[in-house]
């Protein structure tokens, strides 16, 4: 899952960021409101944090003009101002949620989780194809009960394919969903990757295949 | 409680019956003076008339005693019974002789023997009236059957020609002659009228107690609409002003006083929110920062480095700067505090003061002017007016525009701080003392600033009894410290 973060408080910014990383998401983090919709508006994010008090454009501005171009990535404000009015100005003008300092830690990667979630139309956190099932709260996979190990990058593709099921996914967005910009991955870095994934979920020679590959397009996983 | 309804109704209902009662009086007594003196006149005139009837034709039948005989004779005894021989004097004044006529008199030799009285008088007798001079005397008094009488007394002397030689009787020794009227026609009339005014005077005095109640409660009904709508004001209804359209005019000052004041008041409660909002958000800030900072170490221990801990330690002092800030100001803005005025050059002060700004100010490529004079002193606090010149230089330092120009003067007890600064308006210089105020409301150096240091400064400005103003000339600002008493009206 890509985020995006802007937030003009350095020391704030940077442990969010932090903690996201630490989570499991790639984020984007933006300094200004003007950085922050320029990277909105150019790349398609899984969800975006935005701060209301900003230098230059302004967390509000930002977003109206986010959705104004047609982007309806989800969006939460994170944000000092505690007034209802805020609140119910922030929501009305097209904020998915709204979150005051200071808040937990735990409840603002919960919240994340629940915009990621719904950006892709899932109400439950444990995600289920056959007998694989992820646990988007704990980051897990498993299958037929057996835990699987992966790595960060593994688990965030199964996650993105878990979401996107039955949908093809390219190379590319692959890359834009786990990858934040201070990556660049190496060509064959997505392939090497789903390759290992594959080997993975395989726990037993009776296992079917559920990634399977689009010549030219992507990939998709789906019962067969 | 005094209530100014009750007292205007006290005294108005008061005054107007006391009004009342003495126009009553006024009335009755004129009425009765104005009787009494007609039928004065009219006993008067009788008087008179016998007088000069008694001087021009009896002469010769005075006999000594000093009067007619045969005036009124009536059934008499003794020398008094005598039929006399010319009733022409009663001829002249039938009345006296008619029971009906109201008109008595009645006359007493010298020796006080009853002499003569009038037929209308019957059997009744006036009472005779003890004088001592022989002036006329009027009286009031009553018959022996009662029937109140008005009397007038008068004494005529004894002799003329026809009197005796050797009677030496003095004039006092005279006929005292009493002549009197019935009265009770008269009292019936002002008994009448006295009624009628005590009836007039109680329908008027219903009708005034309630003119005096509505005209009150008209009068006052702007007052009470004054009084209800102020109870009705409370700290969430600050914005409420009276409509002073239609307000009577001796209102209006009252009027135009509270909306004077609300307005003031809805002012500082504003400016009250915003110091609480304001600050809320420079404590939330910083608490996020470190909140998330511990969070996010506990979390990931294993990740935690040694930057962190540096970030929390920047953090923490930042909120003590921020608390002993606003200690400072509460401190200062109750004026708890202990000075040590001395003379304080302010030449001196003010470089001393730039020291630590002067980097800083290098950096940002700023032209920096002093003019500073030697002489240019002020008896106050060293400490606290660098206080105010470290704030001073520090805001002029930071928002100067990139390139800009900080003229610093001061002559004599004057000490002036100007800046260029691109955009800034009225309002916003207005503003620059309020706790809290930053221009850029996103406050996003936040780490540096908290808004304070103009507050500070105007505060230890108070405190030296020094006046802090800022104003806006040509797109600079120019910020003036000066003693108090030197107070321009320019500044703001």
């Amino acid at each position: 899952m890509r985020l995006l973060l802007v937030e003009d408080s350095r020391r704030l910014r940077e442990q969010v960021a932090l903690a996201l990383k630490r989570s499991g998401y790639a984020v984007d983090a933006a300094e200004n409101g003007e950085d922050g919709l320029w990277m909105a508006q150019n790349h398609d994010y899984d969800a975006a944090i935005l701060d209301i008090m900003m230098p230059g454009i302004d967390g509000l501005t930002l977003l109206k003009r986010l959705r104004d171009s047609g982007k309806e990535t989800p969006v939460m404000f994170l944000t000092a101002r505690d007034k209802v009015e805020d609140k119910v100005n922030g929501l009305r003008i097209g904020a998915d949620d709204y979150l005051v300092k200071p808040f937990a830690l735990a409840e603002l990667l919960a919240r994340v989780e629940v915009l990621c979630r719904r950006s892709y139309h899932n109400a439950t956190p444990v995600l289920k194809i056959d007998d694989l099932e992820v646990d988007t709260t704990a980051k897990s996979a498993s299958r037929t009960g057996q835990k699987l190990d992966l790595t960060a990058r593994e688990y965030a593709i199964l996650e993105l394919l878990m979401h996107r099921k039955g949908h093809t996914i390219s190379r590319t967005q692959i890359e834009e969903h786990i990858y934040d910009e201070m990556v660049s991955p190496m060509s064959n870095v997505v392939d090497s990757a789903v390759c290992a994934l594959r080997k993975k979920i395989a726990v037993n020679p009776d296992c079917r295949p559920l990634i399977h590959t689009r010549r030219g397009q992507g990939y998709v996983l789906e019962t067969r | 409680m005094k209530s100014i309804r009750r007292n205007l109704t006290i005294w108005l209902l008061g005054g107007l019956s006391l009004i009342l009662v003495a126009a009553g009086a006024g009335i009755y007594v004129a009425v009765r003076t104005s009787l009494i003196k007609a039928v004065d006149a009219e006993m008067a005139v009788d008087m008179q008339l016998l007088r000069n009837l008694g001087k021009a034709e009896s002469e010769p039948s005075f006999a000594g005693k000093g009067f007619p005989k045969g005036i009124g004779k009536g059934p008499g005894k003794g020398p008094s019974r005598r039929v006399p021989a010319d009733r022409k004097f009663l001829n002249k004044i039938p009345a006296y002789d008619d029971l009906e006529s109201g008109s008595f008199y009645q006359s007493w030799d010298g020796d006080g023997k009853l002499d003569e009285k009038s037929a209308s008088l019957g059997e009744r007798n006036l009472p005779k009236i003890e004088r001592t001079t022989p002036d006329p005397t009027f009286a009031f008094d009553q018959l022996d059957n009662g029937t109140p009488v008005r009397l007038l007394s008068f004494k005529v002397a004894p002799g003329g020609k026809g009197r005796p030689k050797g009677d030496r009787r003095r004039p006092e020794n005279g006929t005292t002659i009493v002549i009197a009227r019935d009265m009770e026609a008269t009292e019936k009339t002002l008994s009448t009228l006295l009624g009628g005014l005590i009836a007039v005077g109680f329908v008027a005095g219903l009708g005034t107690f309630a003119l005096v109640g509505t005209a009150v409660n008209r009068g006052l009904k702007p007052l009470r609409g004054l009084g209800t709508k102020t109870r009705e004001i409370n700290s969430n209804s600050l914005d409420f002003r009276f409509d002073d359209g239609g307000a009577p005019a001796e209102l209006l000052p009252v009027y135009d006083r509270l909306n004077d004041l609300l307005a003031r008041i809805e002012s500082s409660f504003e400016r009250e929110r915003r110091f609480s909002s304001d600050l809320a958000h420079e404590m939330r800030t910083p608490v996020a920062e470190l909140k998330t900072m511990a969070e996010v170490a506990l979390q990931w221990p294993e990740k935690a480095d040694t930057s962190t801990h540096q970030e929390s330690l920047d953090i923490a002092q930042q909120l003590e700067s921020m608390i002993e800030n606003l200690l400072a100001l509460a401190r200062w803005e109750s004026g708890e505090l202990s000075l040590r005025p001395e003379q304080v050059s302010l030449k001196e002060a003010a470089e001393k003061s730039w020291e630590p700004h002067a980097k800083k100010a290098e950096e940002r490529n700023l032209e920096v002017e002093f003019d500073v004079t030697d002489e240019a002193a002020l008896r106050t606090d060293p400490g606290m007016l660098r206080h105010i010149f470290d704030n001073l230089f520090s805001n002029a330092v930071e928002y100067t525009n990139e390139g800009g120009r900080i003229e610093v003067e001061a002559q004599g007890d004057r000490f002036e701080i100007t800046n260029s600064a691109n955009g800034i308006t009225e309002e916003e210089v207005g503003q620059f003392f309020d706790r809290c105020w930053r221009r850029d409301p996103s406050r996003s150096d936040s780490a540096e600033h908290s808004g304070l240091g103009l507050s500070l400064a105007r505060a230890c400005a108070k405190a030296l009894d020094l006046s802090l103003s800022a104003r806006l000339e040509d797109s600079k600002i120019r910020f003036s410290l000066f003693p108090e008493e030197k107070m321009s009206p320019a500044s703001s």
